[in-house]
């Protein structure tokens, strides 16, 4: 069957008892525009070579933006010809002054190869001496000159921009002298702290252009997100026109939500999100239909990666038409598998949110996601890996028991009545800001009376840094006073980039590296006698030698996976501001997270349950960042015993967890809520959230602002759930909160919004 | 001069403020030696030149036209904050070596240093230093840029010892920084030199505090290293006209290596003969027989390998030469299958730490299996 004969029969099975919604989307015309007048007349033929007659009216409307000088952003769905709204306009300055030169930023490297790959064609075709070059950590030292020197287009990512372009900027006189365009795709990946950061590159990068006297436009690429010019503009200081509707031809698209049938009612317990992304994966995979499964986590995408080539193996045991992929594959894997999907020789890919950029694995079928994504804008992105330009494609989104999941199935209204989330970044955070002041200030001594960027008090910055004896003020400038090379220290995403590797001792003789892994997830994956999971095969962690950053596994085959228990903990350091309610005291302040991971359970592989349990011992890891916590106060505690008490702020915490990220528009995965009964800084039973980043990001200063407004919405929620004492959709299931966890949280919150 | 004289010794015994900086210019401090301490630079030609460094090519050569540079810097990260704050030139003038140093008494004395250098750039046909490739011109230039001054820079042909110090001391002394080259191989030790790490730190304790003093053992390990590239240029100009004289084989044996590779190969032999008298008879025997293979020279390869057997060295190298020449030379398998049989159970004997090449006995295998192929034919044609 394909896919739409498999949907027509979906359509008439007890599949339907679980679809909550089934959105369809109609297909849509292409709409085209004339190449424009001032296109250089030896690109038209190159383009119709290659098939293309007459350009989408998006890509005309670019061309026409950028050559009247504006700065664009560009926000068209995939597969709708978008590298051609950048490429068009800097080959067009190239070849019409061989001097202009053009930076491109892609978030990955992965990204960056594909567009050189294409760039490269295109310039191939056009038979001119152009130079593109790729200029990352993986550039050979002895290519490097010639980069600096000749390169047209040098294509980069924001951390090579950051450490190795900018600190050494008088090795690319030519390129910053020339500089016409800067294209930065897929920005919708830069929000939170690598967004932050990103921000900051671009202000150095703008600081040392206007030294060599240019100042180049900005390109910029966006997924679909509500405020794509506005992060464009947060992103470079620059205005920009916003180019959003796509002239390209796109087939039918199917939406399906689906809700694993209760199995409990009681409990509120649904089947496992997890057993039935299988199934349907299964069914698809059955038919031969070109699929992407997504799975929020690794442990997850090898769960179904495992399940499902068990489900393909051939006689010989051949499984390769379902391949995993994730972030922690090496490199030459990773595009392996890419190259795998787009000559179609791999039928199935199980995948984290790695693939969600816009990595070019073709055109699939149909996807499949284990569990809401956790944002509007991520769901339409991952939708969006299915979809032909002619033929109809499906998504099914499977909901998990938690809340969010729940609450968005179960009010698709609520989710196409959305637009999709906001890219929230703040380049003034000032954790980030006084790193990147530093770089800055290594680059090109500060002026006296210089705005680094504007409403930032540059000379109060500036001054610190002279106490820190960083910096040395001396006649009208700031000079740099330090050994150091201030790049090193400043690291653009948020989780370290020193991985661990993983090696392979199963034959001891051919030991080899099969993938790598960040430092934060280490503890948790890669812990002594851990399950390690790498493209369905099972290792046993042998050794994890934590100092030299490798951990040493054996391949085995056995049926239980493993999963380790984290131990959180917070310290306050400083408070910003703070406030004693009438019902409940609010604080926004620094807290330092430690992290701890203790034990781990085994767990058995098809049915999940728990096998037993194991130590693990390692360091703990720490993370600076800001939070926002209220203290109950005394009164709303009377007359409830301390275990119930436990239950019931509980349930309240799990609310919160649940509900905020509607509110701050940020991914569940940028926040943690955490609570106790008495916290050894208010003294109180305390409920604290804090931002998941180093450093933080202003989400809970943004609660901080929004007063009770949560406590209000928790209130309404838990009084409106329909189960009885508690369920995954409001406080947490019974087993977690208590016979009385649903109540108390419910008279705790009367108690404090109505005091 | 005399007066010159005078007024540096009374700076360098003044004490600890100099003079407010004058903001016209930074500070200029000039030390004179006389060339009979330099070793004979003055005596240096072209030829020897070329020995040291092939790739070295001016169009004129004047000793005199040479110009000495060294900088200290704010730090080694080669970014663009780091700093020359210090510039160490020397050049030849009458009967001396004239070393002249500018310093940066505060940031803005920069640009003025290096108006002063580039002023002076005119006057000079080729840079000599120890490293200056990688780090001291490619750091000027860059400083140059920051201030707009990229134009004022000259590329000049450019003798950088550093590489061939290395070539002639690497395998007696290891590592080859100039402090060791000084110590062990132009017999100048210096006494409380301050050690090139600590240089930062210390000039930026004088920009905190103006203290002068603090900065005199820096201007004292600059006028050094200056001092000896010169007298470093002299001995290699020597060692590569006389190479198979000096007194350590190491030496003897590296100078030959390359000349060898620059292709002075008789100069190149006489320092490997020199060399097999002595404890690197192996390598250079090795060295040699190659030298002689090259050039088809058999009947010397045949010597050099049979003394290397006779003397038990050279691994498995002359036996697998000596299998090569019997069988393609002399078209004598039997003789060539001794040979490659004494070679394989050599390298069988090898105790199993021992690194070894798993080709080389892959392709002694092969050679087995063709010679005794050759045996039977022959053997055949025979009966």
């Amino acid at each position: 069957m394909n896919l739409t004969q498999l949907l027509d029969r979906l359509r008439h099975t007890d599949f339907m008892d679980n679809v909550t919604h089934w959105e369809t989307i109609p297909a849509k015309a292409a709409q085209y525009a004339p190449f424009p007048d001032g296109l250089d007349a030896r690109i038209p033929p190159v383009l119709h070579a290659r098939g293309i007659e007459r350009l989408y009216t998006h890509q005309a409307q670019a061309l026409a933006e950028a050559a009247a000088g504006r700065n664009i952003c560009v926000v068209t769905p995939t597969a709708s010809g978008k590298t051609l709204c950048y490429n068009l306009p800097v080959l067009n300055a190239i070849l019409h002054n061989p001097d202009a030169r053009a930076l491109y930023l892609f978030p990955t490297k992965a990204l960056s190869a594909d567009q050189v790959a294409e760039l490269y064609e295109l310039i191939t075709a056009l038979d001119v001496d152009i130079k593109t070059y790729t200029y990352d950590g993986d550039t050979p030292a002895a290519a490097r000159r010639a980069v600096r020197q000749a390169g047209h287009v040098v294509v980069t990512n924001p951390d090579m921009l950051h450490s190795g372009i900018l600190p050494h900027h008088t090795k690319w006189v030519k390129l910053f002298e020339n500089l016409r365009y800067v294209v930065i795709d897929e920005i919708h990946a830069y929000r939170g702290v690598f967004g932050s950061n990103l921000a900051n590159v671009i202000r150095r990068l703008k600081r040392v252009c206007a030294f060599y006297g240019s100042h180049p436009q900005f390109i910029c690429c966006s997924a679909t997100i509500q405020n794509p010019a506005e992060l464009a503009r947060l992103l470079t200081g620059e205005a920009f026109s916003l180019i959003d509707r796509s002239g390209a031809a796109s087939g039918e698209k199917h939406l399906i939500f689906y809700n694993p049938p209760v199995v409990n009612k009681q409990l509120g317990i649904r089947r496992s999100v997890l057993q039935e992304t299988q199934r349907i994966a299964s069914m698809l995979v059955d038919n031969d239909i070109p699929t992407i499964v997504f799975g929020k986590s690794r442990l997850t995408v090898e769960v179904l990666t495992r399940h499902l080539k068990e489900r393909v193996k051939d006689p010989l045991g051949n499984a390769g038409r379902v391949r995993g992929y994730r972030g922690g594959y090496l490199p030459t894997q990773r595009r392996e598998i890419e190259q795998g999907l787009r000559r179609g020789s791999i039928r199935a890919v199980v995948s984290t949110n790695a693939l969600e950029l816009g990595i070019d694995i073709g055109q699939l079928d149909a996807c499949v996601m284990c569990g809401y994504p956790g944002t509007v804008a991520s769901t339409w992105q991952e939708a969006g890996r299915a979809g032909r330009r002619r033929t109809a494609a499906a998504t099914i989104l499977v909901a998990s028991s938690a809340a969010l999941d729940q609450y968005i199935v179960q009010h698709p209204e609520y989710f196409f009545g959305q637009s999709p989330e906001s890219a929230l970044i703040n380049a003034d955070n000032l954790y980030i800001l006084l790193s990147h002041v530093k770089c800055a200030a290594y680059e090109l001594p500060f002026e006296e009376g210089e705005r680094y960027a504007p409403g930032v008090d540059t000379g109060e910055i500036l001054e610190y840094l002279c106490d820190q004896q960083i910096l040395r003020h001396v006649g009208s400038r700031y000079h740099w006073m330090a050994e150091e090379f201030p790049a090193a220290d400043v690291s653009l995403r948020s989780i370290g980039e020193e991985n661990f590797l993983i090696i392979d001792i199963t034959r001891p003789e051919h030991r080899r590296v099969i993938g790598e892994m960040d430092r934060y997830t280490v503890p948790m994956l890669l812990h002594e006698h851990a399950i390690y999971m790498h493209e369905g095969q099972q290792y046993q962690v042998e050794k994890l030698d934590f100092p030299e950053k490798k951990a040493y596994v054996r391949s085995v085959d056995v049926d239980y996976y493993t999963d380790a228990d984290l131990n959180t903990s917070l310290r306050v350091l400083d408070v910003f501001r703070e406030e004693e309610g009438a019902g409940i005291a609010r604080a926004c302040g620094e807290v330092l997270v430690t992290w701890l991971v203790t034990m781990f359970k085994k767990f058995k592989l098809d049915t999940q349950e728990t096998l037993g349990f194991g130590p693990v011992d390692l360091p703990e890891l720490e993370m600076q960042t800001t939070a926002c916590w209220w203290a109950l106060p005394d009164a709303a505690m009377q007359g409830i015993e301390q275990d119930v008490l436990q239950g019931g702020m509980l349930g309240i915490s799990n609310a919160i967890r649940q509900l905020a990220p509607l509110y701050l528009m940020c991914s569940p995965r940028d926040i943690a809520v955490l609570y106790r009964v008495r916290d050894p800084f208010t003294k109180r039973p305390t409920i604290t959230l804090y931002d998941n980043c180093a450093g933080g990001v202003g989400l809970s200063e943004k609660v901080y602002g929004m007063n009770l407004l949560l406590f209000e919405h928790a209130r309404e929620m838990i009084a409106a759930c329909p189960c009885e004492a508690g369920c995954p959709s409001c406080v947490g299931p019974v087993a977690e909160v208590g016979a009385q966890g649903k109540r108390t949280a419910l008279l705790l919150l009367e108690r404090i919004l109505s005091a | 001069m005399r007066g010159l004289r005078e007024r540096l010794n009374a700076i360098s015994s003044a004490p600890a403020r100099p003079a407010a900086s004058a903001a016209d210019d930074c500070f200029v401090r000039e030390t004179r030696v006389p060339l009979s301490e330099i070793g004979g630079i003055e005596r240096t030609t072209i030829a020897q030149v070329r020995r040291v460094d092939p790739t070295f090519s001016t169009d004129g050569w004047d000793v005199r036209r040479l110009l000495f540079l060294d900088t200290e810097t704010t730090g080694l990260s080669g970014g663009v904050g780091t700093v020359a704050f210090l510039l160490g030139l020397g050049f030849i003038e009458g009967d001396e070596l004239i070393i002249r140093q500018l310093l940066m008494r505060d940031y803005p004395e920069e640009p003025l240093l290096l108006e002063r250098f580039a002023s002076l750039l005119p006057r000079f046909d080729a840079y000599v230093t120890f490293n200056g490739k990688s780090f001291d011109l490619p750091l000027l230039l860059s400083r140059m840029t920051m201030h707009r001054m990229r134009g004022r820079y000259r590329e000049l042909p450019h003798l950088d010892l550093l590489h061939p110090a290395r070539r002639i001391w690497k395998l007696r002394l290891g590592r080859c920084p100039l402090s060791a080259l000084e110590e062990t191989v132009l017999g100048e030790g210096r006494e409380d030199d301050l050690p090139g790490a600590l240089v930062p730190e210390r000039y930026f304790s004088y920009l905190k505090t103006h203290d002068f003093s603090l900065l005199e053992d820096v201007l004292r390990h600059n006028m050094l290293d200056i001092r000896s590239l010169a007298v470093l240029l002299a001995r290699l100009c020597q060692v590569m006209d006389a190479p198979e004289q000096q007194t350590f084989c190491e030496d003897v044996f590296s100078a030959g290596r390359a000349l060898e590779r620059f292709g002075y190969v008789e100069e190149a032999r006489r320092c490997y003969h020199v060399a097999s008298t002595s404890a690197l008879s192996e390598r250079a025997r090795v060295c040699l027989a190659t030298s002689y293979r090259r050039e088809g020279d058999f009947a010397r390869v045949q010597r050099e390998c049979q003394e290397m057997i006779a003397r038990g060295e050279g691994g498995v190298f002359p036996y697998v030469e000596m299998a090569k020449i019997c069988e393609h030379r002399l078209r004598d398998p039997a003789r060539a299958m001794r040979y490659t049989l004494s070679a394989m159970e050599y390298l069988a004997s090898l105790p199993p730490w021992k690194e070894r090449d798993p080709q080389s006995m892959e392709a002694l295998e092969y050679r087995r299996r063709r010679l005794h192929g050759k045996m039977m034919q022959s053997n055949d044609r025979e009966g």
